[in-house]
């Protein structure tokens, strides 16, 4: 039986026991009790709280600057508010009782201000790498607000899984896009470590099994400390200044290990993956990622992940996301209008002909069986 | 209702497999019960059956925009009359699936528009943009009525709205004080077409998904908090008839705030009220302080303190009306 998302408890129970499938009813039920009592937030509640923590940190900068006691350029100033953002999630994380249930008060605020803290963060690194190009700034940052957003709906109150995810994914943009400017970044070879990495950071996000212990807390510094040297030596903001080896090897180290620790750490918890629609995933945001561009590759990491996660927020975001890149990343192609209609009726018709043929020719097989 | 017969979401799911309390065998089980393949193979041939509409939709309007000469004026019309043709008689056909039959009329409504834009570019009629929408909305209107698509009146309103901005800002030349004109009468089509919504909604059973009433409250909501913003910003305005159009405005937003909270019970209407509220409020304040500060950094000081205010008061609000509204359901 197929049922609606209007089922009952009750009735998914009853499921269950005539499956023959071993659950705790007493455990689950109780659960489900203390979830009615802390419903879980809106979407609308999320963003809010995000952009409440944003303003707040944002306006608190302002007024320092404003007043002579910080003199920072527009990326240090990222950077101050992303740090702050998360200091608060990672205080408050330390201080909030373990089995306060995910949806209650002090778990949004740390969610809030991670996901503030990861935008932030993004919107540094961008500028890290955007200072000739102010297109580039822009492409990065849509799409790490993009990714932001997923990290902070898919994933219950796990610090660390996101933080590093997000910031190597960060790079990773960063370094393929600047790649052909930059001589600091061409020189790490990016490039083939791309596709494996990125691939790397999504078995992360898909998994659902890092627990908030000493070691993420940990890894999340390892990963921040790998975005604070490019600082080193000079103290400088912008990535073109740096020429030493050393450097490189650092960032190089830092990365690879604290990759090294994660993969490990979901290696052990193989079995709850779920291979096939890992594999499936993988294999397109890959070959996207080489060959699309990264907005819409996000949006597509977005709805897949929708999907999986069976959340229809994520959906709705993903849908309305992929949307609007596809009808921009037409807009901006550098080819005449009759070009761009050619192309979008070739894509438009190969979505008709899947669509037809899951309307009409699975239907059919469905009925003959 | 006994706890055990509340209904459980999907969600729930995940997250009872994430705390360990179920096993994934358990997961599988309880998520294909839930969202069976029927639901996803319906929602992924709805997605694909909309986006290819689109695509095809935008090929056919940059193709005429590009305008090719070559194509001659007749063909040209040819091909867009006969597209409409198309979609027309195969709207008629009696498709399993109604959904085809409404998205081919959908298609053919924004094929006139297509093909009004095709006239005025070949004989250079000289006619002003709000004729085009005009013309369009009337003449679409027949098979708007028709189809029995909620998604096709969405379109209808749009052009309706596009038309009306364009009346009044080529036709009636609005001075800058009377600009306030121009939302008022965005309000006022959008909270008609609300309230029409909400006694059709009895009558019809395709109008009463809850999607079509957030869009059009959004849309209202909107116009309601440009036309407050307009009037913080431009007190003077405050003489007359500008008057009325604020006092209304109050009770256009008290009366929404008592349907979406207390009738409706419908959350995401509510907290899209609420947050037009709270950015209402946050002008107000900082218009004030602005007018009287005494200098940047304590009106930044004071700003900040007053978002940060804002904002807490309306998520704890949010939150626990949320909480009372799922309690409630």
């Amino acid at each position: 039986m197929t049922n609606t998302a209007q089922s009952t408890s009750q009735e998914l129970f009853d499921h269950l026991d005539q499956k023959q499938i071993n659950y705790n009813k007493t455990e689950i039920q109780t659960y489900l009790d203390q979830s009615r009592a802390h419903p879980a937030p809106s979407l609308l509640i999320a963003i809010l709280s995000a952009i409440g923590v944003l303003f707040a940190t944002a306006m608190i900068l302002s007024t320092l600057m404003v007043a002579g006691i910080l003199n920072v350029n527009e990326g240090m100033s990222f950077l101050i508010c992303g740090g702050l953002s998360l200091g608060l999630a990672i205080f408050l994380s330390m201080t909030s009782k373990k089995s306060d249930h995910p949806s209650s008060l002090s778990q949004q605020i740390i969610l809030a201000a991670t996901a503030v803290g990861k935008i932030l963060l993004c919107y540094w690194v961008a500028t890290l790498v955007s200072f000739k190009s102010d297109q580039i700034f822009w492409a990065l940052t849509g799409t790490m607000v993009l990714l932001t957003a997923l990290t902070y709906f898919t994933i219950n109150n796990s610090i660390d899984k996101f933080f590093s995810c997000l910031t190597t994914l960060v790079f990773l943009f960063a370094s393929l896009v600047y790649k052909p400017q930059n001589p600091y970044l061409s020189e790490l070879a990016y490039g083939p470590l791309y596709g494996a990495l990125l691939a790397l950071a999504l078995w992360l996000l898909l998994s659902n099994t890092i627990k908030a212990t000493w070691q993420p807390l940990a890894f999340s510094l390892l990963v921040f400390t790998c975005i604070l040297l490019p600082l080193w030596p000079e103290m400088s903001i912008g990535l073109h200044n740096l020429t030493s080896k050393l450097t490189s090897y650092i960032v190089k180290l830092c990365l690879g290990a604290s990759f090294l620790i994660t993969a490990y750490r979901v290696a052990k918890d193989q079995a709850k993956l779920s291979p096939d629609l890992i594999i499936l995933t993988l294999a397109l945001t890959i070959i996207l990622a080489l060959y699309g561009p990264q907005n819409i590759l996000a949006a597509l990491i977005i709805l897949i992940l929708g999907y999986y996660k069976y959340n229809r927020s994520l959906l709705v975001l993903g849908i309305l996301s992929f949307i609007y890149f596809l009808i921009s990343y037409y807009f901006q192609l550098n080819i005449t209008l009759l070009e761009k209609s050619g192309l979008l009726l070739i894509n438009g018709i190969a979505l008709l002909v899947v669509w037809a043929y899951l309307h009409f020719f699975k239907t059919q097989q469905g009925e003959s069986q | 209702m006994s706890q055990a017969s509340k209904p459980i979401t999907p969600n729930l799911i995940e997250q009872l497999y994430h705390h360990e309390l179920i096993n994934e065998e358990t997961r599988r089980a309880s998520q294909s019960f839930l969202q069976g393949p029927r639901q996803w193979k319906l929602w992924i041939e709805r997605l694909f059956l909309g986006l290819s509409t689109a695509l095809i939709l935008a090929s056919i309007m940059f193709f005429f925009a590009y305008n090719w000469e070559d194509l001659g004026k007749w063909l040209q019309f040819a091909l867009v009359e006969a597209a409409i043709l198309i979609c027309l008689i195969a709207s008629l056909f009696p498709f399993k699936a109604k959904l085809i039959n409404q998205t081919l009329m959908l298609a053919a409504s924004f094929l006139v528009g297509v093909l009004l834009a095709l006239i005025g570019q070949t004989y250079q009629t000289g006619a002003n943009a709000w004729q085009l929408f005009a013309v369009w909305a009337v003449v679409i209107l027949p098979w708007i009525c028709l189809s029995k698509f909620a998604a096709h009146w969405a379109l209808w309103l749009t052009v309706a709205n596009l038309g009306l901005h364009f009346w009044m800002e080529q036709t009636l030349q609005l001075t800058r004080h009377e600009t306030l004109a121009i939302p008022t009468a965005h309000a006022l089509l959008n909270g008609t077409a609300l309230a029409c919504l909400l006694y059709a909604r009895k009558i019809f059973s395709w109008l009463q998904g809850p999607w079509t009433l957030r869009i059009l409250c959004l849309a209202f909501i909107i116009n309601l908090c440009i036309l407050s913003i307009q009037c913080i910003f431009h007190p003077h305005l405050f003489t007359s008839w500008p008057l009325l159009v604020a006092l209304s405005t109050i009770a256009a937003q008290a009366l929404l705030f008592y349907l979406s909270r207390l009738k409706w019970q419908d959350f995401i209407t509510h907290a899209l009220l609420i947050i037009s509220l709270a950015i209402q409020l946050e002008t107000a304040l900082l218009k004030l302080l602005t007018s009287y500060s005494q200098g940047e950094t304590a009106t930044l000081f004071i700003g900040s303190i007053i978002t940060i205010v804002i904002f807490t008061a309306l998520i704890s609000y949010l939150k626990t009306t949320h909480h009372k509204m799922g309690e409630g359901q």
